[in-house]
Protein backbone atom coordinates (compact mmCIF):
# COMPACT_ATOMS: atom_id res chain seq x y z
CA UNK A 1 0.00 0.00 0.00
CA UNK A 2 2.71 2.31 1.00
CA UNK A 3 4.95 1.27 -1.84
CA UNK A 4 2.21 1.47 -4.38
CA UNK A 5 1.27 4.94 -3.37
CA UNK A 6 4.84 6.06 -3.46
CA UNK A 7 5.48 4.59 -6.87
CA UNK A 8 2.46 6.26 -8.27
CA UNK A 9 3.48 9.55 -6.82
CA UNK A 10 6.97 9.14 -8.19
CA UNK A 11 5.64 8.40 -11.61
CA UNK A 12 3.47 11.42 -11.40
CA UNK A 13 6.39 13.57 -10.44
CA UNK A 14 8.62 12.21 -13.11
CA UNK A 15 5.96 12.81 -15.64
CA UNK A 16 5.66 16.47 -14.84
CA UNK A 17 6.20 18.13 -18.18
CA UNK A 18 8.09 21.20 -17.16
CA UNK A 19 11.16 19.97 -15.51
CA UNK A 20 11.14 21.65 -12.16
CA UNK A 21 14.26 22.57 -10.39
CA UNK A 22 16.12 20.02 -8.44
CA UNK A 23 15.05 21.47 -5.16
CA UNK A 24 11.45 21.49 -6.22
CA UNK A 25 11.62 17.89 -7.24
CA UNK A 26 13.24 17.03 -3.98
CA UNK A 27 10.46 18.70 -2.16
CA UNK A 28 7.87 16.92 -4.22
CA UNK A 29 9.44 13.56 -3.69
CA UNK A 30 9.72 14.15 0.00
CA UNK A 31 6.11 15.15 0.06
CA UNK A 32 5.21 12.00 -1.79
CA UNK A 33 7.22 9.92 0.62
CA UNK A 34 5.47 11.27 3.67
CA UNK A 35 2.10 11.08 2.01
CA UNK A 36 2.58 7.46 1.13
CA UNK A 37 3.65 6.77 4.68
CA UNK A 38 0.52 8.34 5.99
CA UNK A 39 -1.60 6.42 3.55
CA UNK A 40 -0.27 3.04 4.40
CA UNK A 41 -2.93 0.68 5.56
CA UNK A 42 -1.26 0.02 8.82
CA UNK A 43 -1.07 3.57 9.90
CA UNK A 44 -4.09 5.20 8.40
CA UNK A 45 -5.81 5.18 11.72
CA UNK A 46 -3.01 6.65 13.66
CA UNK A 47 -2.87 10.11 15.02
CA UNK A 48 0.44 10.87 13.49
CA UNK A 49 -0.72 9.95 10.02
CA UNK A 50 -3.67 12.26 10.25
CA UNK A 51 -1.53 15.05 11.58
CA UNK A 52 1.03 14.43 8.90
CA UNK A 53 -1.49 14.56 6.12
CA UNK A 54 -2.93 17.69 7.56
CA UNK A 55 0.44 19.29 7.68
CA UNK A 56 1.22 18.27 4.13
CA UNK A 57 -1.99 19.68 2.80
CA UNK A 58 -1.46 22.81 4.72
CA UNK A 59 1.93 23.26 3.17
CA UNK A 60 0.64 22.53 -0.25
CA UNK A 61 -2.00 25.15 0.00
CA UNK A 62 0.35 27.69 1.29
CA UNK A 63 3.08 27.32 -1.19
CA UNK A 64 1.60 28.33 -4.49
CA UNK A 65 1.56 32.02 -5.10
CA UNK A 66 3.09 33.18 -1.91
CA UNK A 67 6.46 34.62 -1.57
CA UNK A 68 6.47 34.56 2.14
CA UNK A 69 4.68 31.53 3.32
CA UNK A 70 3.38 31.42 6.76
CA UNK A 71 5.25 28.50 8.09
CA UNK A 72 3.32 27.99 11.18
CA UNK A 73 -0.01 29.06 12.31
CA UNK A 74 -0.72 29.84 15.87
CA UNK A 75 -0.64 26.71 17.84
CA UNK A 76 -1.13 25.64 21.30
CA UNK A 77 2.13 26.28 22.92
CA UNK A 78 4.25 23.67 24.49
CA UNK A 79 3.67 24.21 28.17
CA UNK A 80 0.18 22.96 27.91
CA UNK A 81 1.28 19.57 26.83
CA UNK A 82 4.34 19.19 28.96
CA UNK A 83 3.70 17.25 32.04
CA UNK A 84 5.70 17.17 35.19
CA UNK A 85 6.67 13.55 35.21
CA UNK A 86 7.82 13.31 31.66
CA UNK A 87 11.47 13.08 30.89
CA UNK A 88 13.23 16.11 29.62
CA UNK A 89 13.43 15.03 26.02
CA UNK A 90 9.79 14.32 25.66
CA UNK A 91 9.23 17.69 24.15
CA UNK A 92 11.77 17.02 21.45
CA UNK A 93 10.03 13.80 20.63
CA UNK A 94 6.77 15.62 20.38
CA UNK A 95 8.23 17.95 17.86
CA UNK A 96 9.59 15.11 15.83
CA UNK A 97 6.54 12.96 15.64
CA UNK A 98 3.74 14.63 13.72
CA UNK A 99 0.82 15.38 15.90
CA UNK A 100 2.79 14.80 19.00
CA UNK A 101 1.85 17.98 20.68
CA UNK A 102 -1.56 17.01 21.76
CA UNK A 103 -0.81 13.54 22.96
CA UNK A 104 -0.14 12.20 26.32
CA UNK A 105 3.23 10.74 26.91
CA UNK A 106 1.93 7.22 26.93
CA UNK A 107 0.25 7.58 23.58
CA UNK A 108 3.20 9.48 22.27
CA UNK A 109 5.38 6.45 22.76
CA UNK A 110 2.97 4.24 20.94
CA UNK A 111 2.70 6.64 18.05
CA UNK A 112 6.45 6.93 17.94
CA UNK A 113 6.77 3.20 17.55
CA UNK A 114 4.38 3.14 14.64
CA UNK A 115 5.98 6.16 13.10
CA UNK A 116 9.40 4.61 13.35
CA UNK A 117 8.18 1.50 11.64
CA UNK A 118 6.68 3.44 8.79
CA UNK A 119 9.73 5.59 8.44
CA UNK A 120 11.95 2.57 8.28
CA UNK A 121 9.80 0.96 5.64
CA UNK A 122 9.81 4.13 3.62
CA UNK A 123 13.55 4.48 3.82
CA UNK A 124 14.03 0.90 2.72
CA UNK A 125 11.65 1.41 -0.14
CA UNK A 126 13.37 4.52 -1.34
CA UNK A 127 16.76 2.95 -1.02
CA UNK A 128 15.72 -0.03 -3.06
CA UNK A 129 14.19 2.16 -5.70
CA UNK A 130 17.34 4.16 -5.88
CA UNK A 131 19.37 1.05 -6.34
CA UNK A 132 17.03 -0.20 -9.00
CA UNK A 133 17.05 3.00 -10.91
CA UNK A 134 20.71 3.58 -10.80
CA UNK A 135 21.76 0.10 -11.71
CA UNK B 1 -7.81 14.53 16.82
CA UNK B 2 -7.42 13.48 20.32
CA UNK B 3 -6.48 9.91 20.28
CA UNK B 4 -8.40 7.63 22.42
CA UNK B 5 -6.17 6.60 25.16
CA UNK B 6 -5.46 3.05 25.91
CA UNK B 7 -6.87 0.55 23.59
CA UNK B 8 -8.96 2.98 21.73
CA UNK B 9 -6.50 3.62 18.96
CA UNK B 10 -6.00 1.15 16.26
CA UNK B 11 -7.34 -2.23 16.21
CA UNK B 12 -4.29 -4.12 17.05
CA UNK B 13 -2.37 -2.94 19.94
CA UNK B 14 1.27 -3.92 19.85
CA UNK B 15 1.44 -3.88 23.51
CA UNK B 16 0.01 -6.98 24.88
CA UNK B 17 -0.85 -6.69 28.41
CA UNK B 18 0.86 -9.19 30.48
CA UNK B 19 -1.43 -12.07 30.33
CA UNK B 20 0.60 -14.13 32.64
CA UNK B 21 0.48 -11.77 35.48
CA UNK B 22 -1.85 -12.70 38.16
CA UNK B 23 -4.69 -10.44 38.60
CA UNK B 24 -4.13 -8.92 41.84
CA UNK B 25 -6.34 -6.10 41.93
CA UNK B 26 -9.75 -6.17 43.01
CA UNK B 27 -10.50 -2.56 42.88
CA UNK B 28 -14.07 -3.00 43.62
CA UNK B 29 -13.19 -4.98 46.62
CA UNK B 30 -11.19 -2.18 47.95
CA UNK B 31 -13.50 0.44 46.97
CA UNK B 32 -16.20 -1.26 48.78
CA UNK B 33 -14.21 -2.26 51.71
CA UNK B 34 -14.55 0.82 53.73
CA UNK B 35 -18.12 1.03 52.93
CA UNK B 36 -18.76 -2.50 53.70
CA UNK B 37 -17.33 -2.47 57.07
CA UNK B 38 -19.74 -3.79 59.49
CA UNK B 39 -22.42 -3.77 57.02
CA UNK B 40 -24.11 -6.86 56.15
CA UNK B 41 -26.40 -5.26 53.73
CA UNK B 42 -25.14 -5.69 50.35
CA UNK B 43 -24.82 -2.69 48.27
CA UNK B 44 -24.45 -4.43 45.07
CA UNK B 45 -27.32 -4.61 42.78
CA UNK B 46 -26.83 -8.13 41.90
CA UNK B 47 -26.25 -9.19 45.36
CA UNK B 48 -29.88 -9.03 46.00
CA UNK B 49 -30.23 -11.83 43.63
CA UNK B 50 -28.25 -14.02 45.84
CA UNK B 51 -30.05 -15.68 48.58
CA UNK B 52 -28.87 -14.78 51.98
CA UNK B 53 -27.87 -18.25 52.80
CA UNK B 54 -25.36 -20.17 50.95
CA UNK B 55 -26.80 -21.16 47.70
CA UNK B 56 -26.02 -24.29 45.97
CA UNK B 57 -22.91 -23.91 44.05
CA UNK B 58 -22.57 -24.75 40.47
CA UNK B 59 -20.80 -27.95 40.15
CA UNK B 60 -17.95 -26.78 38.12
CA UNK B 61 -14.83 -28.64 38.68
CA UNK B 62 -12.87 -25.52 39.06
CA UNK B 63 -14.99 -24.44 41.91
CA UNK B 64 -14.47 -27.61 43.67
CA UNK B 65 -10.82 -27.32 43.31
CA UNK B 66 -10.77 -23.85 44.48
CA UNK B 67 -12.96 -24.58 47.35
CA UNK B 68 -10.65 -27.29 48.39
CA UNK B 69 -7.76 -24.98 48.21
CA UNK B 70 -9.54 -22.29 50.01
CA UNK B 71 -10.57 -24.46 52.78
CA UNK B 72 -7.08 -25.43 53.51
CA UNK B 73 -6.21 -21.95 54.50
CA UNK B 74 -7.09 -20.92 57.91
CA UNK B 75 -7.80 -17.42 58.84
CA UNK B 76 -4.47 -16.92 60.36
CA UNK B 77 -2.59 -18.95 57.95
CA UNK B 78 0.50 -16.97 57.51
CA UNK B 79 1.29 -15.50 54.25
CA UNK B 80 3.44 -18.44 53.71
CA UNK B 81 0.38 -20.37 53.19
CA UNK B 82 -0.37 -18.11 50.37
CA UNK B 83 2.82 -18.95 48.71
CA UNK B 84 1.56 -22.33 47.90
CA UNK B 85 -1.21 -20.78 46.07
CA UNK B 86 1.09 -18.88 43.88
CA UNK B 87 1.96 -22.02 42.12
CA UNK B 88 -1.56 -22.85 41.45
CA UNK B 89 -2.48 -19.32 40.78
CA UNK B 90 -2.26 -19.68 37.14
CA UNK B 91 -4.36 -22.73 37.15
CA UNK B 92 -6.94 -21.15 39.26
CA UNK B 93 -6.88 -18.10 37.24
CA UNK B 94 -7.51 -20.16 34.23
CA UNK B 95 -10.34 -21.78 35.92
CA UNK B 96 -11.75 -18.62 37.05
CA UNK B 97 -11.39 -17.16 33.69
CA UNK B 98 -13.27 -19.90 32.09
CA UNK B 99 -15.83 -19.77 34.71
CA UNK B 100 -16.29 -16.13 34.81
CA UNK B 101 -16.66 -16.00 31.18
CA UNK B 102 -19.66 -18.08 31.55
CA UNK B 103 -22.25 -15.60 32.38
CA UNK B 104 -23.65 -15.82 35.73
CA UNK B 105 -21.02 -18.07 36.93
CA UNK B 106 -19.46 -15.19 38.62
CA UNK B 107 -22.06 -15.23 41.22
CA UNK B 108 -21.55 -18.83 41.67
CA UNK B 109 -17.91 -18.27 42.20
CA UNK B 110 -18.50 -15.88 44.86
CA UNK B 111 -20.99 -17.97 46.55
CA UNK B 112 -18.84 -20.93 46.34
CA UNK B 113 -16.00 -19.15 47.89
CA UNK B 114 -18.18 -17.90 50.55
CA UNK B 115 -19.49 -21.27 51.23
CA UNK B 116 -16.13 -22.77 51.44
CA UNK B 117 -14.77 -20.03 53.46
CA UNK B 118 -17.84 -19.65 55.44
CA UNK B 119 -16.85 -17.09 57.79
CA UNK B 120 -18.38 -13.86 58.22
CA UNK B 121 -21.96 -13.33 58.38
CA UNK B 122 -21.39 -10.59 56.03
CA UNK B 123 -19.82 -12.75 53.55
CA UNK B 124 -23.04 -13.44 51.98
CA UNK B 125 -23.17 -11.39 48.96
CA UNK B 126 -21.84 -8.18 49.96
CA UNK B 127 -18.75 -9.77 51.12
CA UNK B 128 -17.19 -9.77 47.79
CA UNK B 129 -14.71 -7.38 48.91
CA UNK B 130 -14.34 -8.96 52.17
CA UNK B 131 -12.20 -11.84 52.07
CA UNK B 132 -13.80 -13.93 54.57
CA UNK B 133 -11.55 -14.28 57.45
CA UNK B 134 -8.48 -13.83 55.61
CA UNK B 135 -8.72 -16.99 53.81
CA UNK B 136 -6.21 -16.37 51.32
CA UNK B 137 -7.63 -18.09 48.50
CA UNK B 138 -5.64 -17.70 45.62
CA UNK B 139 -7.70 -15.79 43.81
CA UNK B 140 -6.14 -14.90 40.98
CA UNK B 141 -9.49 -15.22 40.09
CA UNK B 142 -9.45 -11.89 38.95
CA UNK B 143 -10.00 -13.50 35.77
CA UNK B 144 -13.12 -11.57 35.53
CA UNK B 145 -11.01 -8.59 35.78
CA UNK B 146 -9.15 -9.60 32.79
CA UNK B 147 -10.50 -7.16 30.38
CA UNK B 148 -10.51 -4.09 32.40
CA UNK B 149 -8.46 -5.28 35.25
CA UNK B 150 -5.76 -6.61 33.15
CA UNK B 151 -5.34 -3.23 31.77
CA UNK B 152 -4.80 -1.87 35.15
CA UNK B 153 -2.63 -4.16 36.83
CA UNK B 154 -3.23 -2.87 40.17
CA UNK B 155 -1.18 -4.67 42.56
CA UNK B 156 -2.51 -2.82 45.37
CA UNK B 157 -5.87 -1.57 44.81
CA UNK B 158 -6.55 1.39 46.75
CA UNK B 159 -9.72 1.59 48.56
CA UNK B 160 -11.67 4.15 46.93
CA UNK B 161 -12.68 5.21 43.62
CA UNK B 162 -10.59 2.93 41.55
CA UNK B 163 -13.08 0.33 40.95
CA UNK B 164 -16.00 2.59 40.70
CA UNK B 165 -15.30 3.66 37.27
CA UNK B 166 -15.25 0.18 36.01
CA UNK B 167 -18.50 -1.44 35.43
CA UNK B 168 -16.98 -4.76 34.88
CA UNK B 169 -15.52 -4.69 38.28
CA UNK B 170 -18.81 -5.52 39.76
CA UNK B 171 -18.74 -8.87 38.25
CA UNK B 172 -15.40 -9.32 39.73
CA UNK B 173 -16.47 -8.68 43.16
CA UNK B 174 -16.88 -12.23 43.83
CA UNK B 175 -13.37 -12.62 42.80
CA UNK B 176 -12.61 -9.84 45.13
CA UNK B 177 -12.28 -12.09 48.00
CA UNK B 178 -9.88 -14.15 46.18
CA UNK B 179 -8.18 -11.26 44.68
CA UNK B 180 -7.63 -9.58 47.89
CA UNK B 181 -6.02 -12.66 49.10
CA UNK B 182 -4.08 -13.03 45.99
CA UNK B 183 -3.06 -9.52 46.34
CA UNK B 184 -1.63 -10.24 49.61
CA UNK B 185 0.02 -13.10 48.09
CA UNK B 186 1.39 -11.14 45.31
CA UNK B 187 2.59 -8.63 47.67
CA UNK B 188 4.23 -11.28 49.54
CA UNK B 189 5.83 -12.45 46.45
CA UNK B 190 7.42 -9.14 46.71
CA UNK B 191 6.71 -8.02 43.30
CA UNK B 192 7.08 -4.43 43.96
CA UNK B 193 6.24 -3.45 47.38
CA UNK B 194 8.10 -5.23 49.98
CA UNK B 195 7.20 -2.57 52.37
CA UNK B 196 3.63 -3.30 51.92
CA UNK B 197 3.83 -6.66 53.42
CA UNK B 198 3.63 -5.18 56.78
CA UNK B 199 0.51 -3.52 55.79
CA UNK B 200 -0.95 -6.62 54.43
CA UNK B 201 -0.19 -8.43 57.54
CA UNK B 202 -1.99 -5.78 59.34
CA UNK B 203 -4.97 -6.39 57.25
CA UNK B 204 -5.50 -9.87 58.31
CA UNK B 205 -5.98 -9.25 61.92
CA UNK B 206 -8.48 -6.63 61.02
CA UNK B 207 -10.93 -9.32 60.68
CA UNK B 208 -13.23 -10.09 57.99
CA UNK B 209 -12.40 -7.46 55.51
CA UNK B 210 -9.16 -7.34 53.85
CA UNK B 211 -8.03 -4.08 52.55
CA UNK B 212 -5.23 -5.63 50.82
CA UNK B 213 -4.61 -2.87 48.54
CA UNK B 214 -4.28 -0.14 50.93
CA UNK B 215 -0.89 1.18 50.47
CA UNK B 216 1.12 2.89 52.97
CA UNK B 217 2.03 6.45 52.43
CA UNK B 218 -0.17 7.09 49.48
CA UNK B 219 -2.17 10.15 49.45
CA UNK B 220 -4.99 9.39 47.13
CA UNK B 221 -5.77 5.92 46.21
CA UNK B 222 -7.20 6.44 42.85
CA UNK B 223 -4.42 8.67 41.75
CA UNK B 224 -1.64 6.42 42.76
CA UNK B 225 -3.30 3.47 41.23
CA UNK B 226 -3.81 5.24 37.99
CA UNK B 227 -0.27 6.36 38.14
CA UNK B 228 0.96 2.91 38.53
CA UNK B 229 -1.04 1.70 35.64
CA UNK B 230 0.25 4.52 33.59
CA UNK B 231 3.79 3.80 34.52
CA UNK B 232 3.38 0.22 33.54
CA UNK B 233 1.98 1.20 30.21
CA UNK B 234 4.81 3.55 29.62
CA UNK B 235 7.40 0.98 30.48
CA UNK B 236 5.71 -1.46 28.14
CA UNK B 237 5.95 0.92 25.33
CA UNK B 238 9.49 1.81 26.09
CA UNK B 239 10.37 -1.85 25.89
CA UNK B 240 8.71 -2.14 22.54
CA UNK B 241 10.52 0.88 21.28
CA UNK B 242 13.72 -0.55 22.57
CA UNK B 243 13.22 -3.51 20.31
CA UNK B 244 12.43 -1.33 17.38
CA UNK B 245 15.37 0.95 17.61
CA UNK B 246 18.48 -0.92 16.67
CA UNK B 247 21.24 -0.99 19.17
CA UNK B 248 19.13 -0.10 22.09
CA UNK B 249 19.06 -3.38 23.83
CA UNK B 250 22.06 -2.58 25.91
CA UNK B 251 20.89 0.80 26.86
CA UNK B 252 19.00 1.01 30.05
CA UNK B 253 17.24 3.85 31.60
CA UNK B 254 14.47 5.94 30.30
CA UNK B 255 16.44 9.06 29.65
CA UNK B 256 19.10 7.44 27.55
CA UNK B 257 16.53 5.40 25.71
CA UNK B 258 14.60 8.47 24.90
CA UNK B 259 17.70 10.10 23.52
CA UNK B 260 18.37 7.12 21.38
CA UNK B 261 14.86 7.10 20.07
CA UNK B 262 15.02 10.74 19.22
CA UNK B 263 18.31 10.29 17.45
CA UNK B 264 16.94 7.41 15.51
CA UNK B 265 13.84 9.25 14.41
CA UNK B 266 15.94 12.22 13.39
CA UNK B 267 18.31 10.06 11.44
CA UNK B 268 15.45 8.35 9.66
CA UNK B 269 13.95 11.66 8.71
CA UNK B 270 17.26 12.89 7.45
CA UNK B 271 17.61 9.73 5.44
CA UNK B 272 14.26 10.34 3.85
CA UNK B 273 15.37 13.79 2.85
CA UNK B 274 18.64 12.57 1.48
CA UNK B 275 17.06 9.76 -0.46
CA UNK B 276 14.44 12.02 -1.91
CA UNK B 277 17.20 14.30 -3.06
CA UNK B 278 18.93 11.46 -4.75
CA UNK B 279 15.74 10.22 -6.25
CA UNK B 280 15.10 13.63 -7.64
CA UNK B 281 18.44 13.44 -9.34
CA UNK B 282 17.79 10.02 -10.69
CA UNK B 283 14.21 10.61 -11.55
CA UNK B 284 14.42 11.45 -15.20
CA UNK B 285 16.05 8.17 -15.68
CA UNK B 286 13.13 6.37 -14.20
CA UNK B 287 11.58 3.64 -16.06
CA UNK B 288 8.20 5.15 -16.09
CA UNK B 289 7.05 2.27 -18.03
CA UNK B 290 7.75 -0.17 -15.32
CA UNK B 291 6.24 1.99 -12.73
CA UNK B 292 3.05 2.53 -14.52
CA UNK B 293 2.85 -1.03 -15.54
CA UNK B 294 3.30 -2.04 -12.00
CA UNK B 295 0.61 0.19 -10.79
CA UNK B 296 -1.65 -0.71 -13.58
CA UNK B 297 -1.25 -4.40 -13.17
CA UNK B 298 -1.48 -4.38 -9.49
CA UNK B 299 -4.47 -2.18 -9.50
CA UNK B 300 -6.10 -4.19 -12.14
CA UNK B 301 -5.47 -7.26 -10.15
CA UNK B 302 -7.48 -5.66 -7.43
CA UNK B 303 -10.17 -4.26 -9.58
CA UNK B 304 -8.52 -0.97 -10.16
CA UNK B 305 -10.50 1.95 -11.24
CA UNK B 306 -10.45 2.91 -14.82
CA UNK B 307 -8.83 6.20 -14.11
CA UNK B 308 -5.66 4.49 -13.15
CA UNK B 309 -5.70 2.47 -16.29
CA UNK B 310 -6.11 5.59 -18.28
CA UNK B 311 -3.22 7.04 -16.45
CA UNK B 312 -1.02 4.17 -17.38
CA UNK B 313 -2.01 4.31 -21.00
CA UNK B 314 -1.08 7.88 -20.99
CA UNK B 315 2.23 6.91 -19.61
CA UNK B 316 2.69 4.54 -22.45
CA UNK B 317 2.09 7.21 -24.99
CA UNK B 318 4.34 9.61 -23.31
CA UNK B 319 6.94 6.94 -23.21
CA UNK B 320 6.74 6.29 -26.87
CA UNK B 321 6.97 9.83 -27.94
CA UNK B 322 9.45 11.52 -25.76
CA UNK B 323 12.97 12.36 -26.47
CA UNK B 324 14.19 10.77 -23.34
CA UNK B 325 15.58 7.38 -23.86
CA UNK B 326 13.49 4.76 -22.32
CA UNK B 327 15.03 2.97 -19.56
CA UNK B 328 14.33 -0.55 -20.53
CA UNK B 329 17.62 -2.21 -20.29
CA UNK B 330 19.00 -3.22 -23.57
CA UNK B 331 17.72 -6.56 -24.48
CA UNK B 332 14.66 -8.16 -23.12
CA UNK B 333 16.39 -10.39 -20.65
CA UNK B 334 17.67 -7.31 -19.05
CA UNK B 335 14.14 -6.49 -18.16
CA UNK B 336 14.20 -8.94 -15.42
CA UNK B 337 16.75 -7.07 -13.45
CA UNK B 338 14.60 -4.23 -12.31
CA UNK B 339 11.85 -6.59 -11.42
CA UNK B 340 13.75 -8.09 -8.56
CA UNK B 341 14.59 -4.86 -6.87
CA UNK B 342 11.08 -3.70 -7.43
CA UNK B 343 9.77 -6.83 -5.94
CA UNK B 344 12.08 -6.41 -3.07
CA UNK B 345 11.23 -2.79 -2.74
CA UNK B 346 7.63 -3.60 -2.57
CA UNK B 347 7.99 -6.58 -0.38
CA UNK B 348 10.30 -5.15 2.17
CA UNK B 349 7.83 -2.56 3.30
CA UNK B 350 5.24 -5.24 3.32
CA UNK B 351 7.33 -7.50 5.40
CA UNK B 352 8.19 -4.64 7.64
CA UNK B 353 4.55 -4.21 8.22
CA UNK B 354 3.99 -7.78 9.05
CA UNK B 355 5.57 -8.01 12.43
CA UNK B 356 3.53 -5.20 13.62
CA UNK B 357 0.26 -6.45 12.41
CA UNK B 358 -0.23 -8.99 9.82
CA UNK B 359 -2.14 -7.14 7.22
CA UNK B 360 -1.80 -8.96 3.96
CA UNK B 361 0.22 -12.06 3.96
CA UNK B 362 -1.11 -12.80 0.58
CA UNK B 363 -0.33 -9.34 -0.61
CA UNK B 364 3.29 -10.03 -1.19
CA UNK B 365 2.51 -13.01 -3.35
CA UNK B 366 0.08 -10.92 -5.31
CA UNK B 367 2.78 -8.42 -5.91
CA UNK B 368 5.10 -11.08 -7.15
CA UNK B 369 2.51 -12.52 -9.43
CA UNK B 370 1.77 -9.17 -10.83
CA UNK B 371 5.38 -8.41 -11.29
CA UNK B 372 5.65 -11.51 -13.37
CA UNK B 373 2.68 -10.41 -15.36
CA UNK B 374 4.19 -7.06 -15.81
CA UNK B 375 7.38 -8.48 -17.04
CA UNK B 376 5.67 -10.69 -19.51
CA UNK B 377 3.60 -7.80 -20.67
CA UNK B 378 6.63 -5.74 -21.10
CA UNK B 379 8.18 -8.33 -23.24
CA UNK B 380 5.14 -8.43 -25.37
CA UNK B 381 4.66 -4.75 -25.85
CA UNK B 382 8.06 -3.30 -25.84
CA UNK B 383 10.00 -4.90 -28.58
CA UNK B 384 9.58 -1.82 -30.72
CA UNK B 385 10.96 0.24 -27.92
CA UNK B 386 13.90 -1.89 -27.22
CA UNK B 387 15.64 -1.21 -30.44
CA UNK B 388 14.97 2.45 -30.07
CA UNK B 389 16.35 2.40 -26.63
CA UNK B 390 19.39 0.55 -27.56
CA UNK B 391 20.01 3.01 -30.26
CA UNK B 392 19.33 6.03 -28.20
CA UNK B 393 20.88 4.91 -25.05
CA UNK B 394 24.06 6.76 -24.94
CA UNK B 395 25.61 7.92 -21.81
CA UNK B 396 23.14 10.64 -21.22
CA UNK B 397 21.19 8.92 -18.62
CA UNK B 398 21.27 11.61 -16.07
CA UNK B 399 19.92 14.60 -17.73
CA UNK B 400 17.88 16.65 -15.52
Amino acid sequence: MQALHFLQALARIARAAPKPAHSARTRQIRHAAYASMAHSSRSSRRTWSRALLHRLRQRQQQRPGRLLTVRRRVRIVTPITSRPEEPARAETLRQLVPGGRGMEYCNLLEETADYVQCLRAQVQLMQTLLDAFSS
Amino acid sequence: MVPVSGAGTGTASPFPLWPGMPNLSNPIAESFNPGMLNQSSNKFPYSSVLPPGLPNFPSEPGFIERAARLSCFSANAGFNGLMNNSISNQAQKGELNSMNIGSGSSHGNQLKNQGSIDNNSETNEGAEDKISNGDNANANGDSSQNDSGSKKRKRKNQDGAMGQGQASMKSQEEAGKQTSESKKEVDNNGSKNTGKNGKDAADVPKGDYIHVRARRGQATNSHSLAERVRREKISERMKYLQELVPGCSKVTGKAVMLDEIINYVQSLQRQVEFLSMKLAAVNPRLDLNIETLLSKDILQGRGACSSTVGFTHEMFHSQLLPSQPGLLPPGLPGMLNPSDPFRRAINTPLSAMNPFKDPNPQMSTTWQDELHNVMSMNFATNPPLSTQEIATKPSDGFQL
